[in-house]
Parts: C-alpha cells; sequence; structure tokens
C-alpha cells in the first residue's frame, strides 16, 4: 500500500487534516506540541487506498527534541520508503514554513504543499502566489481551509495523480570532499540526505553494520562543528526563501492585536497567576459539584442493575460472578465518567484557545527553580487526567534532563484513576455540607490535588541533583494567537479519551474481578468447605440473615483470598489496615481505580443483605472483623488517602516510563521511591491522627 | 563590545534589527525559525522578573529566557 506521511510545522493542522482524511478523531489543539507519536490511518480514493500518517510536528529535520526525532526516524527509515509527503504550511507564516518544506524538497520524495488556515489570510490581507509557488518547488500547491472544509476535495485529486518521483533537483551541495565519501552507499540518494546522516547520529542505526562502518569511518576522519553547519545551512535557505517570497507574497502585517490584548491580562504579573490559579479552582469545583448529579445516578442503577440481575438470572455460580464481581467492578469505573469528562474536557479547552502556552510561558521561571521547564507543566496539567499521555507528553520538552525529571514526577500529580479512590474516601471523612457557600468536600479534594502537585516539585528538587545536565537545548516556544475553541474538537477528544479510559480500566477491572472473584469463591482446606458445620458449633441460630451473614463472612474469611489479605495483614497493620483493605491494596497494584470496585464486590460478598446499597453505604457500614468498630475511622480513612496519594500503583505507567526513558533502572526507582514514601506517610497520618 | 544593548534590553512593543554576525549568540533553533542576524524583532511581551521574554518576527510569537535573550546584539 502506498504511504503517505503528513509533515510540518508544529500546530499547523496536520492532525486536523489527518482526521478529516481519514474520519478518525485524533486530538488537535492550538498548542504546538499536542501530537508526540506517529499515527496511522487509511484514505480511500477510489483507485486505491493509501495509508497515511500522522506525525508530530518540527520547525526543522534536525531535532531539538524527541518528539522531533520522530519525524526525521520515519524519512530516513529506508526499510519501509515514504511514497509522498502531504507538507502542511500555515498560510499565516509562510516564510518560516517554507524552510522546513525546502529541507524536505530536497529529500526527492515526491510532495503535494498544503496552504492551510486560508480562511486567516483573507481576513489579514495577505495575498499568495500559488502558480509560483508550485513552479519553484515543482510540486502541486492546494490551499486549504480545514476547520472550512476548503480544499479537502482538489488535496484528494492531487493524490491520486501524485506523481511516483520527485521532478524537483536537490540545490543542496555537500562542498566537502570527506562528507561525499558517504555517496558510495547506495541507499544514501543525495548530497541532503549524506548532510542528514552527517550531522544526526540517531539516523546511523538504520543502515546496515557494514554501511554503519564506513560511515564512521568516514566522520572519524574529518573534524566539524555541526552547530555552525548546520546554522549555515539555514542562513543560506532563508536567504533562497526570501527571494522566492519577494514575488509570492504580498503581505500587509498580520493582525495580532486581539491576542495581544488578551495576552496583557492572561501573562500580567498578578492577574496572571490570579487568573491562572482560579481557573483551576473553578475546574476542580466543577469536578466535583457538577458530576455528582450523574453520578449519584449511576451508582444507583448499577446497584439496581446488579439487584435485578441477582434475581432474574438462574441461581449458580454464574450469577455470583455476574452479579457480585462483574457488575459492581463495573459500575466502579462507570460512575466516574462525568468526573473524567469534565477532566479531560477542560484540559482540551485550556489547549485549543491557546492559553495553555501562555501558562508555559508564565511559569518557567517558577518551574526552573525545580529543575523543570516551563513546558513541564503540559505534562503536569494532563498528569492530572492520566500519567501515560502525559509522560509521552514529556517528548516536546528540548532539554534532556528537565525531560527525564518531568517524567519521574508526573505520577505524582493526581490522575483521574485516583479520583475514584479519593471520592470515595472523602466522602467517608466528610458528610457532604454546601452550608459554608462552597463544596468542603471539592476543597479537601483540591488539596489531595495540591498534595500531588507539591511532592512532584519536592521530588523534582530532591532528583535534580542525581541527575546530569548534558543536553544543550534551550528553552523556545511558540506562543500560537488566541482562538475560539471548537465545539466540535473538544466534543470529539473528550469522548475518545473517556471512551478509551473506561475501555483500559474496564479490561483490567473485569480481569481482576474475575480473579478476585475465583480466589474469593474457593478456599484451601476443611473450614471453606465445610463452614456450615464450624459455624453451627460457634453461632446460635435465630435469625437466617444473621445466619447467612456470617456464613458468607466466615467463607470470604477462609478463601484462598481471605488467606491472602490476611498475609500481608501484619505489613499494612501499623497503617490501620485490616485485612479486607489488604485486598483493595494488592488488587490495585494492577490500577488504583480497581481499590473501588474491589471493595465494592468484597463487601458485598462478605454480606447478602446489603444488596442493592450503593458503594460508599458497603463502606460505611464496615466493620473490623477483629474490633468490631467501623473500619473506615477518620485515621484510617485519612491514612489510605496518603497512601494512595502516593503510592506508584499502575502497571501502565511503570510500562510507559521504562519505554520512554529507555532503561529499567528510572522506572524502578520511581517505582520504590513512591511506594516507600506511600508507606512511610500512612504509617505516619495513622499514628498522628488515631 | 561591553554596553552593546541586547535584546534583553529592549523596552515592550520597541523593535529592534539583530546585529550582523550574531549567528553565535542566536540559538540554532530560533535561527531555524527564522530569526537570524539583520532580522526585524519586536519585544511583544514579559513574563514576570522579565524572564522569559515573548519576542515576534515575520509572525511570530516565540518566548525565549533571558538567558539566551542577553547574548542577542541588536543595533
Ligand atoms: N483558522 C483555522 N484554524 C485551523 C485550521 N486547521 C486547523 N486549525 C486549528 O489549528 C490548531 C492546530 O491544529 P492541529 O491539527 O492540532 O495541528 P498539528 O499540526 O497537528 O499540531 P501539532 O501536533 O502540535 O504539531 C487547532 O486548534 C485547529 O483547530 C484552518 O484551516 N483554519
Ligand atoms: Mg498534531
Amino acid at each position: 500500500m502506498k504511504k503517505v506521511v503528513l509533515i510540518g510545522n508544529p500546530n499547523t493542522g496536520k492532525t486536523s487534516l489527518f482526521n478529516a482524511l481519514t474520519g478518525l478523531n485524533q486530538s488537535t489543539g492550538n498548542y504546538p506540541g499536542i501530537t508526540v507519536d506517529k499515527k496511522k490511518g487509511r484514505l480511500n480514493l477510489e483507485v486505491e487506498t493509501i495509508d497515511i500518517i500522522d506525525l508530530p510536528g518540527t520547525y526543522s529535520l534536525e531535532p531539538h527534541s524527541l518528539d522531533e526525532e520522530v519525524v526525521l526516524q520515519e524519512i530516513l527509515n529506508i526499510n519501509e520508503p515514504i511514497d509522498s509527503i502531504i507538507y502542511i504550511a500555515d498560510a499565516v507564516n509562510l516564510r518560516r514554513n517554507l524552510f522546513l518544506f525546502s529541507q524536505i524538497c530536497d529529500l526527492e520524495i515526491p510532495c503535494i504543499l498544503v496552504v492551510n488556515r486560508i480562511d486567516k489570510i483573507k481576513k489579514s490581507g495577505i495575498q499568495i502566489n500559488q502558480q509560483e509557488l508550485s513552479d519553484y518547488y515543482k510540486c502541486p500547491v492546494v490551499l486549504t481551509s480545514i476547520t472550512q472544509n476548503i480544499g479537502l476535495q482538489k488535496l484528494k485529486e492531487e493524490l491520486k495523480n501524485c506523481q511516483t518521483a520527485s521532478t524537483y533537483k536537490c540545490l543542496f551541495k555537500l562542498n566537502n570532499a570527506d562528507f561525499e565519501q558517504l555517496r558510495e552507499i547506495k541507499s544514501i540518494k543525495n548530497d541532503y540526505w549524506a548532510w542528514l546522516v552527517v550531522h544526526q547520529k540517531c539516523s546511523h542505526k538504520l543502515f546496515t553494520l557494514q554501511e554503519q562502518k564506513h560511515i564512521e569511518s568516514v566522520l572519524s576522519k574529518t573534524t566539524y562543528e555541526s552547530e555552525a553547519l548546520i546554522k549555515e545551512e539555514a542562513i543560506e535557505r532563508y536567504t533562497n526563501i526570501d527571494l522566492l517570497l519577494n514575488s509570492v507574497l504580498k503581505q500587509i502585517d498580520t493582525d495580532k492585536s486581539i491576542s495581544q490584548k488578551i495576552d496583557k491580562i492572561l501573562t500580567h504579573k498578578y492577574y496572571g497567576y490570579l487568573i491562572f490559579f482560579s481557573i483551576l479552582f473553578l475546574i476542580f469545583q466543577a469536578i466535583y459539584s457538577w458530576a455528582s448529579v450523574p453520578m449519584d445516578y449511576i451508582d444507583a442503577f448499577f446497584g439496581d442493575l446488579s439487584v435485578w440481575l441477582r434475581n432474574s438470572l438462574p441461581d449458580n455460580r454464574i450469577n455470583k460472578l455476574v452479579s457480585e464481581a462483574l457488575i459492581p467492578g463495573i459500575g466502579g469505573v462507570v460512575i466516574f465518567v462525568p468526573q473524567i469528562a469534565l477532566l479531560f474536557g477542560f484540559i482540551s479547552l485550556l489547549e485549543q484557545s491557546g492559553y495553555m502556552s501562555r501558562v508555559v510561558f508564565i511559569m518557567d521561571r517558577f518551574m526552573r527553580r525545580f529543575g523543570l521547564n516551563g513546558k513541564s507543566i503540559v505534562p503536569l496539567i494532563s498528569g492530572v487526567a492520566c500519567a501515560i499521555p502525559a509522560i509521552m507528553a514529556a517528548r516536546n520538552i528540548d532539554n534532556a534532563k528537565e525531560r527525564l525529571l518531568t517524567i519521574l514526577v508526573v505520577p505524582f500529580m493526581t490522575c483521574a484513576a485516583r479520583l475514584p479512590v479519593y471520592t470515595i474516601l472523602i466522602a467517608l471523612m466528610i458528610p457532604s455540607n454546601t452550608d459554608y457557600g462552597f463544596n468542603l468536600q471539592g476543597v479537601v479534594l483540591m488539596l489531595m490535588y495540591l498534595l500531588g502537585f507539591v511532592s512532584s516539585i519536592l521530588a523534582s528538587i530532591g532528583l535534580s541533583k542525581l541527575i546530569k545536565d548534558e543536553s544543550k537545548e534551550v528553552f523556545i516556544i511558540e506562543l500560537p494567537s488566541y482562538q475560539i475553541p471548537q465545539i466540535k474538537n473538544l466534543f470529539h477528544t473528550l469522548l475518545n479519551k473517556t471512551k478509551s479510559f473506561v475501555f483500559d480500566a474496564g479490561k483490567i477491572i473485569v480481569a481482576v474481578s474475575i480473579i478476585l472473584w475465583v480466589l474469593a469463591s474457593f478456599g484451601p482446606g476443611n473450614a471453606f468447605t465445610s463452614a456450615e458445620q464450624y459455624l453451627e458449633n460457634t453461632i446460635e441460630i435465630n435469625n437466617t440473615n444473621t445466619y447467612d451473614d456470617a456464613l458468607a463472612a466466615y467463607k470470604l474469611e477462609h478463601s484462598y483470598l481471605g488467606y491472602l489479605g490476611k498475609g500481608i495483614e501484619p505489613l499494612i497493620r501499623p497503617l490501620g489496615y485490616d485485612w479486607k483493605i489488604g485486598i483493595g491494596i494488592i488488587a490495585s497494584f494492577a490500577a488504583r481505580e480497581v481499590f473501588v470496585g474491589t471493595m465494592a464486590s468484597i463487601y458485598s460478598v462478605g454480606s447478602k443483605q446489603e444488596d442493592g446499597k450503593t458503594i460508599l453505604e458497603k463502606l460505611r457500614q464496615a466493620q473490623n472483623s477483629t474490633t468490631g468498630k467501623p473500619t473506615y475511622t477518620f485515621a484510617v480513612t485519612l491514612s489510605l488517602l496518603i497512601f494512595y496519594a502516593f503510592a506508584m500503583q499502575c502497571v501502565s505507567t511503570i510500562a510507559i516510563v521504562k519505554r520512554e526513558t529507555n532503561s529499567w533502572k528510572w522506572p524502578i526507582i520511581q517505582t520504590l521511591g513512591m511506594t516507600s514514601i506511600a508507606y512511610v506517610g500512612a504509617f505516619l497520618t495513622y499514628t498522628i491522627f488515631s | 563590545m561591553k554596553n552593546q544593548r541586547t535584546i534583553a534590553n529592549l523596552n515592550i512593543n520597541e523593535t529592534g534589527i539583530i546585529a550582523g554576525n550574531q549567528q553565535e549568540n542566536i540559538p540554532l533553533k530560533l535561527i531555524q525559525m527564522g530569526c537570524t542576524s539583520n532580522t526585524k524583532i519586536m519585544l511583544r511581551m514579559k513574563a514576570p522578573s522579565s524572564d522569559p521574554l515573548c519576542i515576534q518576527f515575520g509572525g511570530n510569537d516565540i518566548a525565549l529566557r533571558l538567558e539566551e535573550a542577553k547574548k542577542i546584539a541588536i543595533e
């Protein structure tokens, strides 16, 4: 199948075009660096179907950060050659966009130049001479506005007729006899390819071992200053572009006055921060109060559903599995959809409006003190939704040390998976009460988020002393003009992210629920199988309900699961937990959100009477099996809250940290470190408050 | 030259032209974005404590840190 890649500067509309062509719904946003990984889609062109690949944005083929390196890797990958390139340029900023395009043309791969955002240039009075551009670069030029659906049909036509070989001849000359020896390698097509191989070490591994030896021997013979040479290349390219643009572009200065006015307020010395923190406050209040109504309905719905299923399905083991494990487990995730959707929605709004890069701008100096970077704010804020995309987003940070630090501290941020746990625990601690004019539970929740942020900052200070700074990359970021967020984009982003959260979490939860249920339904030895006899000897039976309760509880205690919980009880007793909580903690090492569902099913296995009760009610009534007092006292609940704030309990995060840092060292340090902090923190909390 | 003015000395909304032979002082990424010697730039805004700064050239608004801005001389 033909392979077509989308290349262009950051924030020019590559992903928007990708979505329009493939019908997929990848996230877009008005922030340079939304896409950090390649994404594949299909386009049906009647005559043939082609593979379309969306890539991160970059300003040049010499990468400064990891997301930019993805682009270079894709281009240089000679084993899966690119058939053609769709280059997306921003019409409002043609000069800078043509710089990367001139590099792309030198690759001699057939391309189509898409000049996007023409809706903007009509307003600002720029005129583009399309014919002249096309003659100069010897490729079709299409003017588009993706948001207004202009030019997309024309682009598809051009894709159908796309040349198989480039007619553009590389203008770039190496002018260096040593480097020219690289041309002996067949897959190095021309001088510009050779140039990329000279300066980009990461490209070498794409060649065969023999070729790599040749490259090394050529490069070791000569001494050269890569950066100075690349700067010369850049200056020469801009000289050519300026000559061309004299005749292509009639420009009246772009009007940025609206953005300027907004910036005066949003980046103001005092108001800037005030507004930023007010926005965050608003988000947390909204998550708590707006979401509570649908959450109550969902909770009640799953409670009823499990009763209904229990009564209508034949009474056997499957019935129990479904009504006691699966439904409460799934309900435990679905209930948080309203909160998670709100969170994703707000983050998408911040990105789409262009506000996010202003936050980076005003926070850079503050973050620098802790060894981080203004750009770390984006992973940290999206870490509030989920650590996995957040850690990926750190690719956008140029400086290697600041990037590594960001990756290491992101899991301290309160992710959406902790939200279910926090919500339940906070509700157990504090009666819902809005008498103060604000929601006290919401405030405590916000404090928990603050705790996450503060600990990530503190961790960063500590870790920054351990990591060496070898990167030369400096902090540079583009601030795009403000833009009114598009409801359609917002809706798609929200829907996709929520959907994948629910399904990813759902899969784990269903698996864990089944395992837990099996462990709870079987037990070793006589105590489990002949529980009835054991009980008869100890309990006076005068009421069938209490008898059933006692029987179920006795069985749970003597099941495999019960022994597992009891096994770790000595370890967690100092924190104030009993063996049932122990089971929840063990289960949530796969993923934190499993905790709530696990507790829900443990307490419904444990008691027949409480069917149809909401999770919260079940937990409120839980009693410590040894003391007979309520399990969830203030001290225990707070201690659990602290434990969940710090414990690194997410297998997927560990895996992604391993991949992004390319080592086992960092994920191991991170997991051990965080879990120890969690244990000590929870111990201190329990000791102080009990 | 001790008293050479740099980007960091610009006032907000003041324009300046980057001096010749500044290649070495301008970070590579900025050059690749089109900010080279003799480029006309305007200081668009400053974050608190003047760090980072946001400059405007050819329709771009680009933020850079004070440390880098101090190295780039203007005419
Ligand atoms: N006015 C206007 N805005 C557009 C157009 N096309 C895209 N946008 C907006 O530009 C912003 C960036 O779009 P994306 O598709 O995320 O850009 P990208 O090139 O994938 O960005 P990165 O992945 O960050 O490199 C979004 O807010 C879009 O809504 C257009 O034709 N006109
Ligand atoms: Mg994108």
